[in-house]
C-alpha cells in the first residue's frame, strides 16, 4: 500500500502547480486578458522562491514561506506590466505573452550564472530543518484547498466575480453601469500573475531544485483551463486529475518502461474531456479575450 | 494627392513602420548591450549577416532555416488570419517528421532507397500534419472544445513522444536514411534542398489562394459572420476544419523539413521550445501581413543560422532572448502610438490644408438661385 499512498500524496503536491497556475489563467480569461506564456511567469515565480532560500541573511526556519511571499510580490509586478502592455497599450495577447517565454528563461540563467556560477540551483537543504507535517506536501494540500474554496466562493456568491465574468463576456453591461472595466482587467491580472508565480514556488518547493524550467506544467494548466470551457469547479477537476495521472504514469514507467506511458495522463484528459465537455452553441470562450476594450465616447 | 494624404490611415503602412522600427532597434540594443560586454558590436554583425555567405553550404544551410521558418510561420498564418488559434504547429512539425522517419527506415529495411520515394514522404508528412491538426478542429466543430486546449495537449502529447524516439530499435542513431532527404548532390560539393523551392511555392500559392479566388473571400465571410454565410450556403464548419487541415499540412511539411529532411541526424528539441515557436512570433510581431512573414523569416534565419556559432560570450542566447523580449515589449508600445493615439504633426496639418482647401473651393461654387 505504501506506493500508493505515496503516488497519493505526491500528486497531491504536484496538484499545487498546476491548480495555482491554472487558477490565475482562468482568473485573466475570465476578465478577457490571455496570457499563454505560463511557463514563463512560473519561472519567475521559481526564481524568486530558489534566491530566497538560497540568501545567507534569511537562513531560519520556515524560510519559503517568505519565498512563497516574495513570489507573490514579483507576481504582482509583472502583473502590472502585463496588465499595462495589454489593457492600457491594446498588445496582441499573444504577443505579449511571447515576452514572458522569452524573458524569464533568459534572465534566470543569467542570474543563476553571475551569482552561483551554475544553471541548476539545488534548493532541497530546506527539507532538512523542516517539521514532518510540511515535508508530505500537507502545506500545499492546505494551501489548494484554501484556493479551490474561495475561487468558488468568489465566482458563485460574490457581486465581484459576477462583474469578473461579465468583462469578458459584455463589458458594455458594466460601462452601462458606471463600472471601472479597466480597474477590474487590472485586478484580474494582477491576481492572476501573482497565483502563476506562486505557482512556480511551489513547482520548485516540491521538486527540490531550480533549473530555469518548469516541465511544460504551465502549458498544461493554460490548455486545462480552456479544455475545462472557462469552468472553475471542471479546472480543479482537470487539474487533479492531471496531477494524478502524471505521478501514476511516472510511478509505471519506473516498473514497465513503455514509451507510450509518457503520453498516458495528457492523451487520457484529451479524452475525458467530450464526457464533461458544455455542448452548446459556441466553445464558451470570453468574448473580450484577445480583443481590447475601447470606452465609447459620448 | 488624397492617396499621399491619407496613407497613413492604411494599416499595412503602419504595421510596416512598426516592423522596420522594430528590428533596427533590435540591432541598437544589441550593439549597446554588447559593448556593455566590451565586445564589438561590428563582430557581431559580421557573424550574423555575413558569415551565412562566406561559403555556398553556408548559403544553403540559411536557405534551409529560412524555409522552415517561412513554412512555419505560414502554417500559424493561416489559422490566425482567420481568428483560428492554432497553437499546435509544434506538434504538427514532431508527428509529421517522426512518421516520415520511420517510414523511410522502413522503406529502407525492405531495400527501397531511391529519391523518387521523397514524393510519398512529402505527401505523407502533410497528410499526417493535416490528420493532427484535423483532430483539434473536430473537437472545436462537433465537441464545442476551443483549439487552444487541444493543440496544445497535442502538442505535449507529440513532445514527450519525440522525447522517446531514441528507444526505438530502428533508431539507429538518428541517422536518416537517403529516401528521406530533401537534399540533392549537384556536384561534388554543392548540396542543395529542394524546400526552399515547396517554401516559396506554397507562400505564392497561399497569396493567391485567400486574395485572389472566390475560395478566400468564402472563407472570410465564414469567420467574419458565420450566420449570414450559412444562409449563403456555405458550412461554416466545413470551412473551419478545411483552414485547420490546411495548417496542419503546412506545418507538417515544416517539420519534415526542420527535423529530418536537411539533416544528416534528427535533430533534438531545443531546451526551452522557442525555436518551435518561432513560426507563431513571427505571425504575430508581422501583425499577420504577409510581406512582414516574409522579411522576418529572413531576418530570424540570420539568427537562428549563427546564434549557436557566436561564442562571443558564454550565454549569447541568453543575452538575445533578453534582447528579442525588450524588442517585443518596444513593438507593443509603437503599435499602441500608431494604431490607436498617434498620427505625425506633418499629416495632420497636410490634413487640415486639404481640408480648408477643400471647404475654400467649395465657397467659390456658385450656388443656383431656384
Amino acid at each position: 500500500m505504501a506506493p500508493f499512498s505515496n503516488i497519493f500524496s505526491n500528486s497531491f503536491a504536484l496538484w499545487a502547480p498546476i491548480l495555482f497556475a491554472s487558477i490565475g489563467c482562468l482568473i485573466m480569461q475570465k476578465a478577457g486578458v490571455l496570457n499563454w506564456g505560463v511557463d514563463g511567469v512560473m519561472i519567475f515565480g521559481g526564481l524568486c522562491y530558489a534566491l530566497v532560500i538560497k540568501t545567507e541573511s534569511f537562513k531560519y526556519h520556515h524560510v519559503h514561506f517568505l519565498g512563497f511571499f516574495f513570489a507573490f510580490l514579483i507576481g504582482i509586478g509583472l502583473g502590472l506590466i502585463h496588465a499595462v502592455l495589454t489593457v492600457t497599450l491594446k498588445g496582441n495577447h499573444f504577443f505579449v505573452s511571447f515576452i514572458w517565454n522569452y524573458l524569464a528563461p533568459g534572465i534566470s540563467t543569467l542570474i543563476l550564472i553571475f551569482s552561483y556560477q551554475q544553471k541548476n540551483l539545488d534548493v532541497s537543504d530546506i527539507f532538512l530543518d523542516s517539521p514532518d507535517f510540511l515535508k508530505a506536501g500537507t502545506l500545499l494540500i492546505i494551501f489548494n484547498l484554501i484556493l479551490v474554496v474561495s475561487v468558488i466562493w468568489f465566482f458563485t456568491l460574490t457581486k465581484q466575480g459576477l462583474h469578473l465574468k461579465a468583462t469578458g463576456q459584455r463589458p458594455i453591461v458594466l460601462a452601462l453601469q458606471k463600472i471601472n472595466i479597466t480597474k477590474i482587467q487590472y485586478l484580474a491580472v494582477i491576481c492572476g500573475f501573482s497565483l502563476m508565480t506562486l505557482a512556480g514556488a511551489f513547482f520548485t518547493y516540491q521538486k527540490g531544485s531550480f533549473n530555469s524550467t518548469v516541465d511544460n506544467i504551465g502549458l498544461l494548466a493554460f490548455a486545462i483551463v480552456v479544455l475545462s470551457q472557462w469552468s472553475v469547479l471542471k479546472t480543479v477537476f482537470f487539474s487533479f486529475f492531471l496531477a494524478l495521472f502524471l505521478e501514476v504514469t511516472g510511478f509505471l514507467k519506473q516498473i514497465n518502461n513503455k514509451w507510450w506511458m509518457v503520453i498516458l495522463g495528457p492523451a487520457v484528459l484529451l479524452l475525458l474531456v467530450p464526457l464533461f465537455a458544455n455542448y452548446k452553441n459556441d466553445d464558451c470562450l470570453p468574448k473580450m479575450i484577445n480583443t481590447p476594450y475601447i470606452k465609447e465616447k459620448k | 494627392m488624397d492617396k499621399i494624404n491619407n496613407f497613413w490611415e492604411h494599416n499595412k503602412i503602419k504595421s510596416g513602420i512598426i516592423i522596420t522600427s522594430t528590428s533596427v532597434f533590435l540591432f541598437l540594443i544589441i550593439a549597446v548591450v554588447l559593448m556593455g560586454f566590451k565586445i564589438n558590436p561590428w563582430i557581431f554583425y559580421k557573424k550574423i549577416f555575413l558569415a551565412p555567405f562566406s561559403n555556398i553550404n553556408n548559403i544553403h544551410n540559411w536557405l534551409n532555416w529560412f524555409s522552415y521558418l517561412l513554412l512555419a510561420a505560414l502554417a500559424t498564418f493561416i489559422a490566425f488570419k482567420f481568428r483560428i488559434y492554432n497553437l499546435g504547429v509544434i506538434g504538427q512539425m514532431l508527428m509529421a517528421a517522426m512518421t516520415v522517419f520511420i517510414v523511410s527506415k522502413f522503406l529502407t529495411k525492405i531495400n527501397i532507397t531511391s529519391k523518387l520515394v521523397l514524393i510519398l514522404l512529402i505527401m505523407l508528412s502533410m497528410g499526417v500534419g493535416a490528420f493532427y491538426a484535423l483532430i483539434a478542429g473536430l473537437f472545436k466543430t462537433y465537441l464545442k472544445i476551443n483549439e487552444m486546449g487541444t493543440t496544445i495537449i497535442l502538442n505535449i502529447i507529440a513532445i514527450n513522444i519525440y522525447y522517446q524516439l531514441p528507444e526505438w530499435k530502428y533508431y539507429e542513431g538518428g541517422v536518416i536514411d537517403n529516401n528521406a532527404s530533401l537534399i540533392f548532390q549537384l556536384t561534388a560539393t554543392f548540396f542543395f534542398s529542394i524546400i526552399i523551392f515547396l517554401a516559396l511555392l506554397i507562400f505564392i500559392f497561399i497569396t493567391a489562394l485567400l486574395d485572389r479566388k472566390v475560395f478566400g473571400f468564402r472563407l472570410e465571410l465564414t469567420i467574419i459572420n458565420a450566420n449570414v454565410a450559412s444562409y449563403a450556403r456555405l458550412n461554416p464548419k466545413a470551412k473551419q476544419l478545411l483552414i485547420m487541415t490546411l495548417s496542419g499540412a503546412i506545418a507538417g511539411l515544416a517539420g519534415y523539413s526542420f527535423f529530418v529532411g536537411n539533416l544528416d541526424k534528427v535533430r533534438a528539441l531545443s531546451p526551452n521550445l522557442l525555436i518551435e515557436w518561432d513560426g507563431l512570433l513571427i505571425v504575430l510581431w508581422a501583425f499577420n501581413s504577409r510581406v512582414g512573414i516574409f522579411l522576418l523569416s529572413v531576418l530570424f534565419a540570420f539568427f537562428r543560422l549563427q546564434l549557436g556559432f557566436l561564442s562571443l560570450t558564454s550565454f549569447d542566447n541568453e543575452i538575445v532572448e533578453i534582447i528579442f523580449s525588450v524588442c517585443m515589449i518596444i513593438s507593443v508600445l509603437a503599435s499602441y502610438l500608431l494604431f490607436w493615439n498617434w498620427k505625425p504633426k506633418i499629416l495632420l496639418n497636410l490634413h487640415m490644408k486639404n481640408i480648408l482647401t477643400t471647404a475654400s473651393d467649395n465657397k467659390k461654387i456658385p450656388t443656383e438661385k431656384k
